[in-house]
């Protein structure tokens, strides 16, 4: 399951957070709101889970 | 007395605005090319002179039966949507005497309209990426959860 929470403060600024996503996808669906929203994408910080699954790819990939 | 703002927010997504205005109980004149304000500069405020205040493309307003206008009339002043050379949207207004309720309303720099511009571009980009959206409030701030299995 896929889930993205878009928070709006009382000043308009807005943050993106994302849950069930692995490796770029967050960063290009993060970007895509950001885009949408200021018009450029923002600083994204990377979850745990973003490193979590980018570590097993790798392994998966080197046969670890 | 005349106290003219050029909010610092660039609308680019007229449809996002329009929902905005909708959400928070405000009307939307399409195409009204002229809002209600004291009318000319006073100098009593920093006012770009450059600008063709009084002039827009269209116009957010208090509705008909909205409260304000037992205080305001239809002397209430207006927020004007008005296109720049960018091909992106500024809001004027007026914010003395019958303007007043713009700041009341919307806070002092248009922020519950800056608020539910982004909730409305951000449900708007969400729903297109192919989530279901549910909105909810906590402590003042809009949270928009999109889940897609």
């Amino acid at each position: 399951m896929k889930r993205i929470t878009v928070t709006i403060g009382e000043d308009g600024t807005a943050t993106v957070e994302t849950r069930g996503f692995s490796g770029p996808e967050c960063e290009t669906t993060t970007r895509d709101l950001e885009t949408a929203l200021y018009g450029r994408p923002g600083k994204s910080h990377r979850t745990p889970e973003y490193f979590h699954r980018a570590t097993i790819a790798r392994k998966v990939e080197s046969g670890q | 007395m005349s106290h003219v703002v050029t909010d610092t927010l660039e609308i680019r997504d007229l449809a996002a605005l329009r929902a905005a205005v909708a959400r928070l109980g405000l009307a939307w004149s399409e195409g009204q090319q002229s809002y209600q304000w004291f009318g000319r500069l006073m100098g009593d405020t920093p006012a770009d002179r450059s600008i063709p205040w009084g002039r827009c493309d269209h116009v957010i307003r208090l509705r008909p039966d909205d409260p304000d206008r037992a205080t305001y009339g239809d002397g209430a002043y207006e927020i004007g949507v008005c296109r720049l050379d960018s091909g992106a949207y500024a809001l004027r207004y007026d914010y003395w005497g019958p303007g007043a309720w713009i700041r009341s309303r919307l806070g002092p720099d248009l922020g519950r309209l800056r608020q539910e511009y982004g909730a409305a571009l951000a449900e708007r980009k969400i729903r297109a990426l192919g989530y279901q959206v549910r909105r909810t409030a906590r402590n003042g701030k809009i949270v928009l959860e999109g889940v897609r299995a």
